[in-house]
């Protein structure tokens, strides 16, 4: 039997299908303003007997296709001890939330942390900073990399945060070094709800940011611990969905 | 959640409410006052023995919000601001009933807005001491309730006498192991209503006037539910999901509540103002009136209070009484002392009494609404 998983985040959309636990495959697209007609583009031309969602639009997904549902920490926690069965600590950070979770040793959630309304220090944030230094998404960790010092931003909600860049330009500074400045901001809010919950260990870095490799540098030297990502960190949810799934009685 | 599972709600409330209002403008026809009060400080059994009618003012809704920060800082909580603001923009029935107002100085932020109140009603603070733990501070208090009580003599032109404020004490008694005994429902090994029903049984609906009554309708609310339990047809899976205590903040908004009930726990106690923080202990029936009435009133729970350790002593006997599966904190977003105080409640929850604890910072806006329901859900596939 193949089950699958549908994570409907606020950016993208992931489905994995597994089958008797190993994953047969794994899809994604963008949530867009329509993620009705997005799901089911994305479930046209995919087999499976059963789905299960996760993510923000889970409960739309509940609605229409009368599916079972799973939160996003569930589902991340239990992707996360597919892919690496020792790691107790994950840090999710997707488009408009960022999430710590700890994993007990029987393999459940323990405890975590969850950013509140505020989209603060999450991929969106990221976004909107790239875009104000005129940086593709993709070169944005990278080019952080580069910067020759590291200028402090102060401020961590987004409006805010692009007035300081504003007054960073206009005071000349380097792009790159703002950048690498807005980056150190964000790992410092994660780092800090990391230590809230962390009881030591690698940390398992999964949602769409973990694509940031200034992101994970940072971190690492941050916590000065290994931050393990994941080949394809934004299918993690989907996967464990899936996964939780066929373990369903 | 449907809709007809819940059996008590605001349609039921509603009733209760008019019926209340109806009973008030009969008394105040025969020339009762209206005293309004806001924090759980204020003895209502001395408004009540000067024949007056208390009425609670704090208020659950965001609409006046925006209105109230005209006059208050943005970052102040929810609940102070909301209950300026429907004083200001004069939309709260209650208020706009109320003769004078009697307010007890709890937090910094509801006496500081208190005195912007009293440009509007006749108002008189109750000066609260800061702690409840020195003989001085009882001193102070019992004081403090003697000048109250000559105030509203002077205002009602009556003598109260010990004998009056012993039988209001009593009515009082009555009603609060009345509000216990509703909340009680939910000890067994099957809880029999939902925290959103038990809120509205045992809400006040407004002025506090013909409490007999009020009694009678909660006491009619337990038989109906009874009834509910004992009826062969029921489903009973409605209530097999996590048993939540709730604390924190006065519970004034109602979205937390309905928010972890929708996600389908059920929450069978509430350690906040109006419920078993404030209805659990009884007035002592020896000894002066008064100076029961100073003992019971300073000794509330409040995060106000420094040190509060009743407040911890409370959640280990609820925590016990109701079989928890998990204590879900909310307070309000510039709450200050009870924010603060939630890292002594999670200690105490998690390493001394052993159970599953998560914390809500929130206000009366429905924008985190997505964020919250993934944060409780996730509390709750922890419990399962």
């Amino acid at each position: 039997m193949r089950h699958a998983g549908i994570d409907i985040g606020s950016r993208t959309i992931e489905c994995v299908v597994v089958e008797d636990g190993a994953i047969v495959s794994t899809h994604q697209t963008s949530t867009t303003f329509d993620p009705m007609t997005e799901i089911r583009k994305i479930l046209r031309g995919i087999q499976f007997d059963r789905i299960m969602a996760t993510g923000y639009g889970r409960n739309l997904f509940e609605v229409a296709f009368e599916a079972p549902t799973v939160t996003e920490i569930k589902a991340y926690g239990r992707g996360v001890r597919h892919l690496y069965p020792e790691a107790s600590t994950i840090l999710d950070i997707g488009g408009q939330d960022s999430k710590c979770i700890v994993m007990g040793v029987n393999g459940k959630v323990q405890k975590f942390e969850m950013n509140d309304r505020c989209a603060a220090g999450t991929g969106k944030f990221l976004e909107v900073m790239a875009e104000a230094l005129n940086f593709s998404l993709d070169e944005f960790g990278p080019r952080a990399l580069h910067a020759e010092k590291s200028l402090t931003v102060n401020a961590m909600c987004t409006v805010f945060a692009e007035s300081e860049v504003t007054s960073l330009v206009s005071r000349g500074e380097k792009r790159e070094d703002i950048a690498l400045g807005l980056h150190k901001a964000v790992v410092k809010r994660a780092a800090g709800m990391i230590r809230r919950l962390w009881a030591g260990g690698p940390i398992v870095f999964a949602g769409g940011v973990a694509r940031n490799t200034c992101i994970r540098t940072l971190l690492e030297e941050e916590l000065r611990v290994a931050v393990i990502v994941p080949e394809d960190p934004q299918s993690v949810g989907a996967l464990g969905a899936a996964l939780l799934l066929e373990e369903m009685k | 959640m449907s809709d007809k599972r819940v059996q008590f709600d605001d349609h039921y409330l509603g009733g209760i409410e008019e019926r209340v209002g109806r009973d008030m403008a009969i008394a105040r026809y025969e020339g009762a006052k209206v005293v309004g009060v806001y924090c759980a400080f204020t003895p209502k059994e001395l408004i009540a023995a000067a024949g007056a009618i208390p009425v609670a003012l704090c208020s659950g809704s965001d609409i006046p919000i925006q209105l109230a920060e005209q006059h208050l800082p943005r970052n102040l909580c929810a609940l102070i601001k909301s209950s300026y603001g429907h004083a200001i923009a004069e939309s709260c029935p209650y208020f706009q009933a109320t003769d004078f107002l009697l307010a007890d100085a709890t937090c910094d932020g509801k006496k500081k807005m208190f005195e912007l109140l009293g440009r509007i009603k006749p108002f008189t603070m109750l000066q609260l001491p800061q702690t409840a733990s020195t003989p001085e501070s009882f001193t102070y208090w019992l004081q403090e309730l003697y000048r109250i009580k000559k105030l509203l003599e002077k205002q009602m032109a009556v003598v109260i006498t010990e004998e009056m404020l012993w039988q209001q004490i009593r009515i009082y008694i009555s009603l609060r192991s009345k509000i216990c005994e509703v909340f009680a429902l939910n000890k067994g090994d099957t809880p029999l209503a939902f925290g959103r029903e038990i809120d509205v049984i045992t809400s006040m609906a407004g002025f506090e006037c013909n409490l007999d009554t009020r009694i009678d309708e909660m006491q009619e609310a337990i038989d109906r539910i009874h009834q509910r339990a004992d009826d062969p047809a029921g489903d009973k899976a409605i209530f097999s999901g996590p048993r939540i205590l709730l604390t924190g903040c006065p519970t004034t908004n109602k979205k937390v509540l309905h928010l972890i009930e929708d996600s389908g726990a059920v929450v069978v106690a509430m350690e906040n103002c109006g419920s078993l923080k404030t209805a659990g202990d009884r007035v002592n029936e020896e000894g002066h009136p008064m100076e029961s009435l100073a003992r019971h009133y300073l000794d509330i729970a409040c995060a106000c209070m420094s040190p509060n350790p009743r407040r911890i002593e409370i959640l280990g006997s609820l925590a016990r009484e109701y079989r928890l599966d998990g204590v879900i904190e909310m307070t309000w977003e510039g709450c200050h002392t009870y924010n603060v105080e939630a890292y002594q409640i999670e200690k105490a929850v998690t390493e001394k009494f052993g159970y599953p604890y998560l914390h809500i910072v929130t206000d009366y806006s429905v924008n985190d609404t997505g964020q919250l329901t993934t944060r409780i859900e996730a509390f709750l596939e922890m419990l399962r």
